[in-house]
């Protein structure tokens, strides 16, 4: 009965219940998206690893000088009872016709395969008829695509294609394709091309060597093979441990991710209060008279949760529908910005797994429980048979407002105190941003009281008694106007903080690039997508000649490796720069009373190397430790003589001097070089007579100021999905102001109706609602800016940190500032233009008639 | 006595009016031809029971609802003919409001409800400032003229609304019921100054009523039966 009661109520305002479902399903869509996204761009790594990893156990890893034929003949030959291996080169490839399209080559010997990868290739045993094993063998460039990479690429059986590797293109010949067997992911094997292991080293110009070695290992028989290694700075770890590293690398990325998603469901709980205040406030009437018929404080809770519970199944469900298709929409974008960041990330679908989808319902549900709450409680507070005013329950919220503030301070005070806690976890010092907003929400509500207090006299001097009436019935109806000011703060903050933060970030890559980029022309082989994932070295011919060329006034050689360390690969850079360069470092770190300077001559001298900030920071390291590189010559620990300021890769890296690094590693290719003109020739010219010098050599030629362009072409698509979470946000709390003036448009049609009886006409009734809503915006944008700053603080100094490492100032651009309190109000007056037009229209002679 | 003829010093002239409301697929009729007028300063107390069109009365003569038929003028001002906005300024130039819940805007305080009607026409100036000070000291409110509306009694808030219907010197005030929230003694007290504020502005009002104490203060007394006015003197 109470239920039948209670629907039709909702029956008579379907548009409110509307707006929340709208709002919740928002909230829920962006968690969901980003959600499946965020795991279809997990799962496409971990399955195109376990593809190319098939059952092996373990890998045996090599150093900077790679491991070879030999050093596997050496292991194979001395292999416990019981062990298998299998060799691998794995590269990425780019298909010359075909801009920005890679390739993955497999290279694996399909003698030693058999166990290892037997679903994978039709190889071994394979029944296929247009498969010929000695034409794989011994014809030059021969590889095998899966047909739907075949046919994506235009290539049959027999015809020949271009790849691109390392400064060269080089002729493929298409030998065969297959189907993927069962078991595999035929995603993951979009854009694998298999190809004998010979076959692969001379593609890849790496005649005998080898990247790893797979193996079957029974358990207990590790300890066995670590003995066999050779050379000394190659290293067996287990398979696991390589798409685990994948994992860790992206878990900071996928983190925040989710962090921000929660930002509109957080907007959302907003909206469900106040849905679930107006519920219970217009309703007072009727839950006095059932508890008058005995029903009791419980029943009538229930009733208000069971509604928001329902609502929230309901809106969690429709926003789950749309987080599936917002899912689809980002996953493009996501893994082209993880490809960018951290390596290329194959094929990625969404698939539907039920299990996630199912927590994002309950987050949806949840949330909305949660949310309705207080009104749940404060409708058991309603007295039997008492039918209070709404001038009452306003009077009893106003006279909450000091304590709800006092609440908000604490918990603002706790949020920071839990921030300082724990120094490193990112999910504490999301805990703590959480906590931070939750506290202000509970500040908003006296804070507009203050805001409204001070404009009213403004408003009353501009619009006369209307702009009065518009500032004060903000204040009259503080229960309901407070919570979707708060809302809209909540939302016009995120996108302050995230603004603020993203731009002082740009600001500071922009500055650090170009003091970094002082070189006119960069030299490169050609890279794919995923740079970082595996530099690739310049001929050392071309190396010469590039050097030799006439116009040429200085020039950094720099060697990109990975090295193994005691905790995993990290990257090394190797330069031979003089002390000209040490404009492009900038230490903020140093041993004791020394200085930047000391920090920069003793890693230019070979004394020791630099850290940057991201390894310093996920490492715990700091200038005046050592760092222990597994080099050529076995493992040696390097002095830290300093930690630098370095936005180009957020898992670290260490600077060597070129000559400390050929010490060590007797390594001396070279990955890129950095060349500047002599003032005579200049940069064009220059880039003419090394692109002559190069002649058929397949480089790389890029001026600074491309460079700088193309990074921060790449920050900018990074931090593009900010501005869905900001549109969505915004969007929900556009939701929840309407909402809330639909509300009290509500129960104000008594009020409009006497004063369009008292000779207000419907412009004036207009211009009353739209004074209301732009004070509404006004007072939520001038309470964001706080709030805004704060989260730009914590993202930067306390998210970032912890997520990436990097530090940066915060910078303050007035515009952003401007466009938060103008997206505020912007936001209020577009809600209210409806409700001002339904007001507009309320009949006076209705009203009086129910006199 | 059907009243038909309207004297040529006639204020508010009501013309073989007629109005018919919907009520699902058919209506109903309120007037049909119906005639009456009020002389300029005239005090009209209405009666009539419930749902016999008093308040329909009043919003015709108001503008607020249009006739079906026939002419509603208003010293010399034909209503009826008016479109919407016209009627709405006529409305709050020319009319006072008192209403049974004294409907002040609760946003707005005792000196500002006062105001709203000069303020909404764009005529507040400091004469009617002075009015409305004077006014509310005359109803006995000087002290609360700060005070929001919920926080006034029943018989304070009509005292503001009397004089919030005044304050703009309107020719005509329609009050209805105005006393049918408070007590005896506070009705007796609110309709003796409403009377005696009226007659001082040389207002013209009609009170719509179930209040046989209005009766002593009107000059004619109304009474609607089926659409039509039945007239007597009244007691004063």
């Amino acid at each position: 009965m109470i239920w039948r009661a209670s629907w039709r109520h909702h029956a008579r305002s379907p548009w409110l219940l509307a707006l929340a479902v709208i709002g919740v399903a928002v909230g829920v869509a962006m968690v969901a998206g980003i959600d499946l996204a965020n795991s279809a761009a997990r799962r496409a790594f971990a399955d195109a690893i376990a593809t190319v990893t098939g059952t092996a156990t373990h890998q045996v890893l090599p150093g900077p000088n790679g491991i070879n034929d030999a050093d596997y003949a050496r292991l194979r030959t001395s292999l416990p009872q019981g062990v298998q291996a299998a060799p691998v080169i794995e590269a990425e490839v780019m298909v010359a016709d075909h801009p920005g399209r890679v390739l993955r080559l497999l290279g694996v010997d399909p003698f030693a395969e058999g166990a290892f990868r037997s679903g994978l290739l039709p190889i071994g045993g394979s029944d296929r008829s247009d498969f010929s094993l000695p034409r794989f063998l011994t014809e030059p460039g021969a590889v095998v695509l899966a047909q739907y990479t075949a046919t994506e690429l235009g290539l049959t059986p027999g015809s020949t294609f271009l790849v691109r590797v390392g400064g060269r293109r080089v002729a493929l010949k298409l030998l065969s394709t297959f189907q993927p067997a069962a078991g595999f992911n035929a995603r993951a094997l979009r854009g694998l091309a298999l190809t004998d292991i010979s076959t692969a080293q001379e593609i890849l110009g790496r005649v005998g060597a080898l990247d790893r070695i797979d193996l079957l290992v029974p358990a207990g028989s590790e300890a066995a093979l670590a003995v066999l290694l050779r050379p000394a700075d190659s290293e067996l770890q287990p398979s696991g441990a390589r798409a685990q590293a994948i994992q860790n690398l992206t878990a900071a990325f996928h983190t925040n991710l989710s962090a921000l998603s929660l930002i509109a469901v957080v907007v959302a709980m907003f909206l469900i209060y106040n849905t679930a205040t107006f519920s219970v406030v217009s309703r007072r009437d009727l839950i006095g008279r059932l508890r008058a018929a005995g029903a009791t404080r419980a029943a009538i809770a229930g009733v208000v949760l069971g509604e928001a519970a329902l609502l929230g199944l309901v809106a969690s469900l429709i926003g789950i529908g749309a987080g599936i298709a917002l899912a689809h929409g980002l996953i493009g974008g996501m893994t082209r910005t993880i490809g960018e960041l951290y390596a290329t990330v194959p094929d990625a679908g969404i698939v539907i797994e039920p299990l996630a989808l199912f927590c994002d319902l309950l987050v949806g549900v949840l949330a909305t429980v949660v949310a309705a709450a207080v009104p749940a409680w404060e409708a058991t507070t309603v007295p039997p048979r008492v039918a209070l005013g709404r001038s009452h329950s306003e009077s009893a919220f106003r006279a909450r407002l000091p304590w709800l503030a006092l609440c908000g301070v604490v918990l603002m005070a706790a949020a920071g105190a839990v921030m300082l806690t724990s120094v490193r976890s990112v999910a504490v010092g999301f805990a703590g941003l959480g906590g931070l907003i939750a506290g202000y929400a509970l500040v908003v509500p006296i804070g507009v009281v203050a805001g409204m207090w001070l404009l009213r006299p403004i408003a009353r001097a501009l619009f006369g008694p209307i702009g009065a009436m518009g500032v004060r019935s903000v204040v009259s109806a503080l229960s309901r106007t407070g919570v979707a000011v708060a809302a809209l703060s909540i939302a016009a903050a995120a996108s302050l903080g995230i603004g603020v933060m993203v731009a002082s970030f740009r600001a500071t890559v922009d500055e650090w690039l170009t003091q970094t980029l002082v070189a006119d022309l960069y030299v490169t082989a050609p890279r794919p997508i995923a740079a970082k994932a595996s530099p690739q070295a310049l001929s050392p011919t071309l190396v010469t000649r590039l050097l030799a060329t006439p116009g040429v006034a200085a020039a950094v050689p720099k060697r990109d490796v990975k090295v193994r360390s005691s905790w995993g690969e990290v990257s090394l850079s190797a330069f031979d720069h003089d002390d000209r360069a040490m404009g492009r470092f900038r230490v903020t770190s140093f041993v004791g009373s020394a200085s930047a300077a000391a920090a920069w001559q003793g890693y230019v001298a070979g004394n020791g190397v630099l850290i940057t900030e991201p390894l310093a920071w996920r490492q715990h390291l700091h200038a005046g430790q050592t760092l222990r590189l597994r080099t050529a010559q076995g493992e040696h620990d390097f002095p830290i003589t300093g930690v630098v300021v370095d936005y180009a890769n957020d898992q670290g890296q260490v600077f060597i001097s070129g000559a400390l690094y050929r010490q060590w590693w007797r390594d001396t290719a070279v990955t890129s070089l950095s060349l500047t003109a002599t003032p005579d020739v200049g940069r064009v010219e220059l880039e003419r007579r090394l692109r002559a010098q190069a002649g058929g050599d397949d480089v790389v030629f890029t001026a600074s100021r491309d460079l700088l362009d193309t990074s921060l072409a790449v920050f900018d698509r990074t931090f593009a999905i900010t501005d869905v979470a900001r549109i969505l946000a915004g969007v929900v709390a556009f939701i929840g102001v309407l909402s809330a003036l639909m509300a009290l448009s509500l129960e104000r049609t008594r009020e409009i109706g006497v004063l369009r009886a008292h000779g207000c006409t419907p412009g004036q009734v207009v211009a009353l609602v739209l004074t209301q809503c732009g004070a509404t915006g006004l007072i939520a944008g001038l309470l964001s800016l706080p709030l805004g700053l704060a989260m730009a603080q914590v993202l930067a100094a306390v998210i970032n940190r912890r997520s990436f490492g990097w530090t940066f100032p915060l910078a303050l651009p007035p515009g952003l500032l401007a466009q938060a309190v103008g997206l505020a109000v912007i936001a209020a007056l577009l809600a209210g233009v409806y409700p001002a037009w339904r007001m507009a229209r309320t009949s006076p002679a209705a009203v009086l008639r129910d006199e | 006595m059907p009243f038909s003829s309207a004297p040529t010093t006639a204020f508010v002239q009501l013309d073989a009016i007629t109005k018919r409301y919907r009520e699902g697929a058919g209506g109903r009729t309120v007037f049909s031809g119906l005639s009456a007028h009020i002389a300029k300063g005239e005090i009209i107390a209405l009666f009539g029971r419930s749902g016999s069109g008093k308040s329909t009365l009043l919003n015709l003569l108001a503008g607020i609802d249009p006739p079906d038929a026939g002419r509603v003028v208003i010293d010399g001002t034909d209503l009826a003919a008016a479109n919407e906005r016209a009627r709405t300024v006529f409305r709050r130039r020319n009319i006072g409001f008192v209403f049974q819940s004294f409907n002040l805007i609760p946003t707005l305080t005792a000196m500002e409800n006062l105001l709203l009607r000069v303020e909404l026409d764009g005529r507040a100036d400091a004469a009617s400032r002075a009015r409305a000070t004077a006014l509310l000291d005359e109803v006995g409110l000087a002290a609360r003229a700060d005070s929001f509306p919920d926080r006034l009694s029943g018989g304070e808030q009509q005292r503001v609304a009397v004089a919030a219907a005044l304050v703009h010197q309107p020719a005509l005030i329609l009050a209805d019921e105005p006393t049918g929230n408070l007590d005896e003694h506070t009705a007796a007290t609110m309709l003796a100054l409403l009377a005696r504020l009226v007659r001082r502005a040389g207002a013209t009002m009609l009170v719509a009523t179930h209040s046989s104490e209005v009766a002593a203060i009107a000059d004619r007394v109304w009474t609607l039966h089926d659409g039509v006015i039945q007239e007597r003197a009244g007691e004063v």
